[in-house]
């Protein structure tokens, strides 16, 4: 669908364009993708207004962490997530087997070094939809074998 | 409960007490009697909630009954003056008993029995006499000693008793004998329940009376009445402690009265009684936890008065009447909690009282609107003087039932008296009363906003009656939580209100803060006049009086003007605010530009002044406090070179404050404490504008600053809400210009005190001082305790304490340092010592710098040999064990691992003490004085027997030492490594053998060949011999024989044998089998198979 | 007819404050922020109820009752009906409705429909690239939009 890979490629020329640009102000080789993690932040906490509008009142964080998994993952990625897991003590482990980011590109280990560019958006989404949920967290993504992607959720509590 | 102020709406305490069954004492002597004092507080002391309902009232000889009214007949011609009568009540609970007790001392046995029970009978007759007309019961108390009598006379008591009654003609449940003994109060709690029941018994009988007049009323003269009976009937049943009667009864009274015809001049009345019986229903209702309907009746109450106003020159009456209902209802609600009754959120007393201050401020809104002429009191006579016999009704008519006024001119001086006695009445004492009581609900009840609101509405009561100082302080701490909770309009609706309180209180602190705070962009004045505010601001800083507020009550703005006055001149001359805790003009934002410094660098701090409101804002000065651990600072901030500041509104203002650090903050924090702005006329009066940075702030940013960076808002200002404050920034030392070489053999020996040279090199470009170097090893993963088993040293064999300290003093530049250092370790790991170079440097801006390095080296520690263990019989054949007193050799192997040449100078074993050496004494070593390289294996031979058999088989031989240094350091000391050698097991033979085979012999040649067996044990062994192995020898002696070996003594052979054929050769070998016990058969069998070789080589005969 | 609709942040602020009312003077709004403010107190206390009735596990049907966004009515006073309604990120909204004014008598589900049309609008108004969350929302639009919707739904 043509309306789908408009956002892909918006995703990535976004992408392109934080990189250039942390090129020229640094002019270093350090890549430096927190304005797109910022990007993913602010998108996922206003989103969230909207998504949770027709969902009963959360019981408790791994409520909202299914939530994550299903009806969240479902309206940005139009699929859930393949497996949750988490230690109960505020560690969520969500592991999705084709993460459509990478998808597109790779099937393998070909441009695993540069899967970080592509799920720091997503880091960024989860963690801001999370904030908005009143939920401080860390979100780190781990890449293995492409294009499988697991997103840790570390919960801060106070 | 809170008590409310008093005034003519307050409910006479007959109503609100609790109705008790009245029951008087008589004949007790308290003030003389010990034993009647003890019985009279047992009754009245101490009336907790678990005993009966009653109240117990001392009668004295001079006690009067009220006089019994004339029994009325008819009610026809009678028409009744009012509702309810005041005394009425009273009477029953003070005056009327329901039961009188007379006590009376009287033993059964009394000697004067006759003339007791006469004086007793006559008493008796006195009361009756006394309470002629009413229906009083009448009891009597035999008080006794409590001393059993004795058996004969168990049955005088009970005739006597009967006889007492008679003569007193009351009936025998009517007489009680109370023993004064140890259990008194037991027995005096049961004659309490008989009291209780006959008093029950008495207010029914007089129910029953009340009921009689009901046929001869109407409805239409004697409204009223049914009002008071049915009043009358549900009091009584209270006494009774009949509450759902009791309130069946209210009810009625209370429906009757509703329907009573309502004019100008009885409307007082009929809600003052109305009042009262919704007060008992109320009051019912909630003891008999009906707490909703108590609920609804107050509600439908209000509902059916509120609208029932009365006269409108008395409207304040109204408001005063309800906002009574409210807070007695409020009291009633609060009791029932006290009691046990839950309360919710929603509903709980204090929005009872909350309505009763509204309707209280409605009463003053009255009394302004209708009071307003009534600036006097009428002249006499006093309308207001004369007795009222009924509840609720007018002293200048009393009993007047007529609609219209009898007198115009006495109602008018009434009304004005009313009028007058209202304008002086305090309603805003009685409003803060009643705000304070719901304050205390609604914090009980998790209402704090609400609770706040209410502070508010009584710090404006504070204010309208003019106490400035209270409102300002209640105030002030209410802005602090609208502030927090950023409900802006609030927060400036209080602040507007603090502000003129403190103006009007000349308060210049509270001034000053509350005008800076109202200045921020967040709070609306009135008008929208900021520029006032600042002015103000302005001319309290130079001494001269602010504009006043506007809105101000006119009475109080000369005695503020006076305040002002005095106060202008005078402390506080240095105004301090907190700038951080109020929301203001001013905001400030710093930050370190890194965060780390080095000691030589300068310091950089950042920062960013906005000023909100539109003006120019000159400050004297501007500080920046900096902490260390060691001192704080104050750096002025400079505004181009100057020290005053210049701030425009609407702008940020970005300031750089460099410094240097201290020489003592070295390796530690450094945070910026404060920021201060002072603005100050002439050096008297000064405002000190703190920004104070908690270091423990940990408010939480109720905007996520992720967000911030995304924000295309049409505000200039955000660049300054995106800085991210750095109030903290860590000072390490100068980069150290000092190099160092290392120069050792590595790898070390395990063991050795391995030399290591270190080389300092001065590259700084002037000399250094103080320069001293400290010796340290670090913990690495393989090496976790680098302590426990590594030594450092200046020199060989002396272990000191680290950290090895070298001081050295002054290097000149480009100039070096050498020293070297000594490392023993018995830990076969890398070593990591640490080298901490630190010197002093001076330079023209900053002397006495000190600079520190870490330098590391690592020193790989190996083995420099390997040690392992043979063991071999007399005949160097490998054995597994050992026989007690049979000699054997052990073989140490010294592998050398070492990559330098060894020189092994001495080696020895010590031996555990189950092995000896094998000819007791020590034997020299066989490889002293060796030189060994890489690779070598020396061997070593130590010949040991076993002493005797231990329990445990030994797990190790002994320790094997062995002496040794480097080979390439000729005089150095050697160094002496022990390694335990692996055990052997040690067996027990009977007997031991010793037999003298020779090695090798010559074919045909006879050989001698002996034979010893010697007893172990304390017992002979007989042994069965046999000679085998003979196909290639001749030999002489027996084949086959028994023998005894002796204990502890030996048993010789001897045979010749000659070999017939050259080569390896099986010679004759003995075989024994035990006679006799044969467990040590196996043993036996083993010893003979090691003492006698197999092979024998058997050389040619020399020709 | 609603006479005030609010909506409340995480952090208890107010983002918005919208009244009908025949009086806009500073009195009105004045009582209008005293009557939201304090509906806080009985939001407060009806969601810690909610939390410690989840963790003691009542009955489905309670449960299942708390967890629904829309509170219901918080309490009524002599002139006004306060309902209130928590979203899923904490935003309070609180609609307050006039007892005494006619046609007074609205019923639970027409509020209800209100306050989540309201949370459709809020929702709308934090994607404003304008807004930033947790600030006062200051849209024309939705300013309008909520206005409009207080006339006409309730």
């Amino acid at each position: 669908m043509a309306d789908d890979i408009v956002f892909d490629l918006l995703h990535s020329e976004i992408i392109n364009y934080a990189l250039e640009q942390t090129k020229t102000t640094n002019g270093s080789k350090e890549v430096d993708l927190s304005v797109v993690e910022y990007i993913g932040f602010a998108a996922g906490y206003k989103i969230m207004e909207r998504l949770t509008r027709e969902w009963p009142r959360f019981k408790d964080e791994l409520d909202t962490m299914k939530f994550i998994c299903t009806d969240f993952w479902t309206c940005i990625y139009k699929k859930q997530i393949d497996n949750l897991r988490t230690n109960h003590q505020g560690v969520y482990v969500l592991q999705d087997n084709a993460f459509r980011f990478l998808t597109n590109f790779s099937n393998g280990h070909q441009y695993l070094e540069y899967a970080p560019r592509y799920v720091a958006y997503t880091c960024g989404l989860i963690r801001g939809g999370l904030a908005n949920l009143c939920i401080n967290s860390i979100v780190t993504a781990e890449v293995q074998s492409m294009p499988s992607c697991k997103f840790h959720i570390h919960v801060q509590r106070t | 409960m809170t008590a409310q102020p008093s005034d003519s709406t307050e409910f006479p305490l007959e109503i609100t007490l609790k109705p008790l069954a009245l029951i008087g004492l008589s004949g007790l002597d308290t003030i003389n009697n010990a034993i009647h004092k003890t019985i009279w507080d047992a009754f009245s002391n101490n009336r907790r909630p678990d005993r009966a309902s009653v109240q117990f009232k001392l009668l004295h000889n001079t006690f009067e009954f009220p006089v019994i009214k004339p029994k009325r007949n008819s009610y026809e011609w009678y028409i009744p003056k009012g509702i309810l009568k005041k005394n009425w009540i009273p009477k029953r609970v003070a005056l009327i008993p329901a039961v009188v007790v007379i006590f009376y001392d009287m033993e059964w046995n009394d000697p004067q029995w006759n003339e007791k029970i006469i004086e007793c009978a006559s008493r008796v007759q006195s009361i009756r006499a006394a309470v002629e007309g009413h229906a009083t019961r009448v009891a009597v108390v035999v008080v006794q000693s409590g001393l059993s009598p004795p058996p004969s006379e168990y049955m005088l008591g009970a005739e006597r008793a009967q006889v007492l009654c008679s003569a007193c003609e009351i009936q025998s449940k009517s007489l009680f004998v109370l023993p004064h003994s140890d259990h008194l109060m037991g027995y005096i709690v049961r004659l309490e329940n008989a009291f209780y029941d006959i008093a029950q018994n008495y207010y029914h009988h007089e129910t029953k009376n009340i009921k009689q007049h009901r046929d001869h009323l109407n409805k239409t003269t004697h409204q009223y009445l049914f009002v008071r009976h049915q009043f009358k009937l549900g009091f009584l049943n209270e006494l009774k402690q009949d509450l759902s009667t009791a309130h069946k009864h209210y009810m009625h009274a209370y429906n009757n009265l509703l329907e009573t015809r309502q004019v100008d001049t009885n409307i007082h009345e009929i809600r003052t009684v109305a009042g009262y019986i919704n007060y008992k229903l109320c009051k019912l209702l909630f003891a008999l936890n009906l707490a909703r309907d108590a609920i609804a009746q107050l509600k439908s109450h209000i509902d059916r008065y509120k609208n029932r106003i009365g006269p409108t020159e008395l409207l304040f009456e109204h408001y005063a009447w309800i906002a009574r209902q409210y807070s007695a209802f409020g009291e009633l609600f609060d009791e029932a909690i006290s009691l046990g009754l839950p309360a919710i959120q929603s509903q709980h007393p204090g929005f009872y009282y909350q309505h009763a201050a509204q309707f209280t401020v409605m009463r003053r809104q009255a009394m302004r609107s209708v009071c307003c002429e009534a600036l006097q009191y009428p002249p006499p006579p006093d309308p207001m003087e004369g007795i009222v016999e009924f509840y609720g009704q007018r002293p200048w008519r009393p009993g007047r039932l007529s609609a219209d006024p009898h007198d115009p001119q006495k109602e008018q001086a009434a009304v004005l008296a009313l009028q007058y006695n209202e304008r002086v009445f305090n309603h805003s004492a009685m409003i803060i009363s009643f705000l304070s009581s719901a304050i205390t609900q609604f914090k009980t009840f998790h209402s704090p906003r609400m609770r706040k609101q209410l502070v508010v509405e009584m710090a404006n009561e504070y204010y309208y009656c003019a106490d400035y100082g209270k409102a300002l302080t209640l105030l002030t701490h209410m802005l602090w939580d609208y502030r927090r909770e950023k409900w802006w309009f609030l927060a400036s609706h209080v602040l507007n209100r603090a502000l003129q309180c403190a103006y009007l209180s000349a308060k210049i602190q509270d001034y000053i803060q509350l005008s800076i705070e109202a200045l921020s962009k967040h709070i609306q004045v009135p008008n929208n006049d900021k520029d006032r505010i600042f002015r103000n601001i302005m001319s309290v800083l130079n001494l001269n009086i602010p504009a006043p507020e506007p809105d101000l009550p006119v009475s109080s703005q000369s005695r503020a003007l006076e305040l002002w006055q005095l106060a202008i001149e005078k402390e506080p001359l240095t105004i301090v605010i907190d700038m951080v805790n109020i929301s203001s003009f001013l905001e400030v934002k710093t930050k370190f530009k890194q965060a780390k410094y080095r000691m030589d660098d300068t310091i950089e701090v950042e920062l960013f002044v906005r000023l909100t409101f539109n003006t120019t804002l000159l400050a004297k000065a501007a500080l920046l406090t900096i902490a260390s651990k060691v001192e704080t600072i104050e750096i002025p901030i400079l505004d181009s070179g100057m020290t005053n500041v210049k701030l425009e509104g609407g702008k940020v203002r970005r300031f750089l404050c460099q410094f240097k650090t201290n020489p003592h903050d070295i390796g530690s924090d450094m945070s910026i404490k404060n920021v201060s702005f002072i603005l100050d006329h002439e050096r008297r009066r000064k405002i000190i504008m703190n920004f104070k940075v908690e270091d423990s702030k940990s408010l939480e940013p109720t905007v996520h600053p992720e967000l911030l960076h995304f924000i295309l808002s049409p505000k200039s200002d955000y660049e300054f809400d995106c800085i991210v404050p750095l109030n903290t920034t860590s000072i390490t030392s100068r980069e150290c210009r000092l190099s160092i070489e290392i120069e050792n053999a590595v790898p070390a020996l395990q063991g050795e005190w391995f030399p290591t040279t270190f080389t300092v090199v001065n590259n700084e470009e002037s000399s250094v001082y103080d320069l001293a170097i400290a010796l340290s090893l670090l913990s690495s993963p393989d090496n976790p305790n680098p302590d426990s088993v590594t030594e450092l040293s200046y020199a060989h064999g002396e272990s000191q304490p680290q950290p090895l300290k070298f001081q050295v003093g002054t290097v000149d530049e480009a100039s070096a340092y050498t020293n070297l250092f000594y490392l023993k370790t018995n830990r076969t790991a890398t070593a990591t010592v640490q080298l901490r170079v630190s010197y002093k440097i001076d330079f023209q801006e900053m002397p006495k710098l000190e600079c520190v390095k870490d330098f590391t080296t690592k020193i790989t520690v190996i083995k420099p040999f390997e040690v392992t263990t043979n063991f071999v019989d007399m005949g160097f054949m490998p054995i597994t064990k050992c026989f007690v007193d049979d000699p054997f050799i052990v073989m140490p192997e010294i592998k050398i691992l070492s990559p330098w040449d060894l020189l092994i100078l001495d080696t020895e074993l010590e031996t555990v003490e189950c092995l000896k050496y094998g000819d007791d004494k020590k034997p020299s070593s066989c490889i002293r004085n060796l030189q060994v390289a890489e690779r070598n294996v020396a061997s070593d031979a130590i010949c040991v027997q076993a002493r005797y058999k231990p329990k445990d088989p030994p797990t190790r031989v002994g320790l094997y030492n062995i002496m040794w240094r480097r080979e390439s350091s000729t005089s150095g000391p050697c160094v002496m490594s022990s390694s335990a050698l692996s055990g052997i097991a040690i067996e027990e033979c009977p007997i031991s053998i010793e037999v003298n085979y020779p090695e090798v012999v010559e074919l045909m040649t006879s050989v001698p060949l002996k034979c010893r067996l010697i007893g172990r044990t304390d017992v002979p062994i007989r042994l069965s011999l046999t000679v085998e192995g003979t196909d290639t020898y001749i030999f002489s002696g027996y084949k086959k024989f028994s023998v005894t070996v002796p204990p502890k003594d030996k048993f010789e052979l001897c045979y010749n044998i000659l070999p017939l054929v050259t080569g390896n050769t099986v010679p004759p070998r003995l075989k024994a089998v035990v006679l006799g016990d044969n467990t040590r058969q196996e043993i036996v069998t083993e010893i003979f198979e090691k003492h006698f070789p197999r092979n024998i080589f058997v050389m040619p005969k020399y020709k | 007819m609603a006479v005030c609709v609010a909506v409340i942040g995480k952090d208890n602020s107010p983002l918005y404050i919208g009244g009908i009312g025949n009086d806009p003077n500073a009195d009105n709004e004045l009582s209008r922020q005293w009557l939201v403010h304090t509906a806080l107190d009985a939001l407060e206390e009806r969601l810690s109820t909610t939390n410690n009735s989840n963790t003691n596990s009542s009955t489905n049907t309670a449960r299942a009752d708390l967890r629904d966004l829309y509170l219901g009515l918080l309490y009524s006073t002599d002139t006004h009906k306060i309902y209130g309604y928590v979203t899923n990120t904490r935003i309070k909204l609180v609609l307050v409705t006039s007892s005494t004014s006619p046609g007074s008598n609205i019923r639970d589900a027409e509020v209800r429909t209100a306050l989540r049309r309201l949370h459709a609008l809020y929702a709308d108004a934090i994607c404003n690239p304008f807004h930033l969350p947790g600030d006062q929302i200051t849209s024309l639009k939705f300013d309008k939009q909520v206005k409009s919707l207080m006339l006409n739904n309730v």
